[in-house]
């Protein structure tokens, strides 16, 4: 009774690939999920668009945009959230590899987008959001962080596989980057009414999921003490019982956070709706490299006329 | 979505170094019947002292007070003592509408080095940005950012 169409979508999938959509520890939101599918006996593999200085490595590489990382991957830099989770995983006695997108513009992206799919010969992809901002269409008052959300969304729509979803979890979280709610509810009215909206799945602390999200993110925030992620530390203090301005980690001291039962909660989509009314789509598709996507994003807000201002949710 | 953004003017920045406040940029006009000039005042000592160039399209409603006395020209281009009276007619118009006169201008960590930033590197870019000129061209802010 009462199940989510995105568990329905998700029934028929066999060969799952579960990436984070915008950089940096979106891929450990994505974790509940991959657990939760390994459980039901789908394979299941893990991608991220990083924001790691990545080694060259071009034996590891299925297309110059990817290299596939492993608990083994050279460092360049003390900031690799990535490999860091490979060794979480090789201390659970698996070894994985983590396939790690460059942050260029949407071509090189989808390139290599296309080659992790035909090696895989995956029939899903689940692109997962830390933060509600990859829904932002472009008029928005605040976009938050678009331009890695952005391109992930508009490369992946391109691909021809049959299943392509996306997830967001941590409802509020990104107020801190100027994103306003109402629009993001907004969006999922909007993608209701386009067919594009497949529910939530609640996530709660006594998951066996959740418990070991939970463990593999404070395992690598303890490997890397000066990028603790805000995102996930505070989807984790919901996940807890924490609420309001409830800071976990040092690095948000200033702002006023609303750690709320919201955060813990998937929204879950079909990507091609939310594709589809992204404004400036189009000129994404060409663009070749990160400050191409800069100066896209630039120009279409300066030709934007009609700018959405920040509306209250009235509760 | 990534996050965490800090955002420092360069003359802050510059000042705890022991450099000069940044400059202005200014147009003026060395006849008021001909052309106009662009002026630059040099940093450091002699910040006051201005060259021009001659930039003939550039509209002259107002700057005819005073300029010609004071300026001179050296191979082809025009200098003159700047009075605070000269900057404050030199400056560019503003209108009272509420709108900046310029994009906020600066440089942003993120585009090129992403998460691999260090006091170094900031210090080492505010630098670059004052060596280069782009100082004295009115970017005067380095965003941190980090993830």
């Amino acid at each position: 009774m009462l199940t989510s169409p995105f568990l329905q979508e998700l029934e028929s999938a066999r060969n799952v690939l579960v990436a984070g959509v915008g950089g940096g520890f979106d891929i450990f939101s994505g974790l509940p999920l991959y657990f939760g599918l390994q459980a039901d006996g789908k394979q299941v593999h893990l991608a991220n668009l990083s924001f790691s200085h990545l080694p060259a490595e071009p034996e590891a590489r299925l297309a110059p945009a990817v290299l596939t990382v492993t608990a083994t991957t050279p460092r360049v830099t003390d900031y690799f959230p990535e490999k860091h989770l490979c060794q979480w995983f090789r201390g659970q006695g698996q070894d994985i590899a983590i396939y790690c997108f460059e942050r260029t513009g949407v071509q090189p992206l989808l390139e290599a987008y296309r080659a992790v799919v035909a090696h895989l010969a995956v029939d899903t992809v689940i692109l997962v959001d830390g933060g509600t901002d990859s829904l932002m269409r472009g008029d928005e008052h605040g976009l938050g962080t678009p331009q890695e959300d952005i391109a992930s969304i508009t490369a992946v729509h391109e691909l021809d596989v049959a299943r392509k979803l996306l997830v967001c979890l941590g409802f509020g979280i990104d107020h801190y980057h100027g994103v306003c709610h109402a629009h993001f509810l907004e969006a999922v009215a909007e993608l209701t009414r386009r067919g594009g909206y497949l529910g939530t799945v609640s996530l709660v602390a006594d998951m066996a999921e959740v418990r070991r999200y939970r463990d593999a993110t404070e395992t690598v925030f303890a490997l890397m003490p000066h990028h603790v992620s805000i995102v996930s530390s505070s989807i984790l203090s919901a996940l807890a019982g924490l609420y309001g301005d409830s800071h976990a980690t040092a690095r948000a001291e200033g702002s006023r956070l609303w750690i709320n039962p919201l955060m813990p909660i998937y929204w879950c989509f079909r990507l091609g709706p939310v594709a589809e009314r992204i404004l400036y789509r189009d000129a994404m598709l060409e663009t070749r490299s990160y400050m191409d996507i800069n100066d896209t994003i630039n120009e279409f807000r300066l030709r934007c006329t009609a700018i959405r201002p920040p509306m209250a949710i009235p509760l | 979505m990534r996050i965490s953004t800090i955002v420092v003017a360069l003359s802050a920045l510059l000042a705890a170094a022991g450099t000069p406040s940044v400059g202005v940029v200014a147009r003026m006009f060395r006849d008021s019947s001909r052309g106009s000039a662009l002026a630059r005042p040099v940093l450091k000592d002699e910040w006051r002292t201005a060259s021009f160039k001659t930039c003939r399209d550039a509209p002259s409603p107002e700057f005819t007070r005073g300029t010609r006395a004071q300026a001179r020209q050296e191979g082809g281009e025009w200098s003159m003592e700047l009075t605070e009276r000269l900057l404050q007619l030199c400056a560019p118009p503003v209108l009272d509408n509420r709108v900046a006169r310029t994009p906020p201008m600066g440089w942003n960590s993120w585009n090129h080095f992403g998460c691999d930033v260090s006091a170094q590197l900031i210090r080492e870019t505010a630098d670059a940005m004052v060596a280069s000129g782009l100082r004295d061209g009115g970017y005067q802010y380095v965003v941190i950012d980090d993830c």
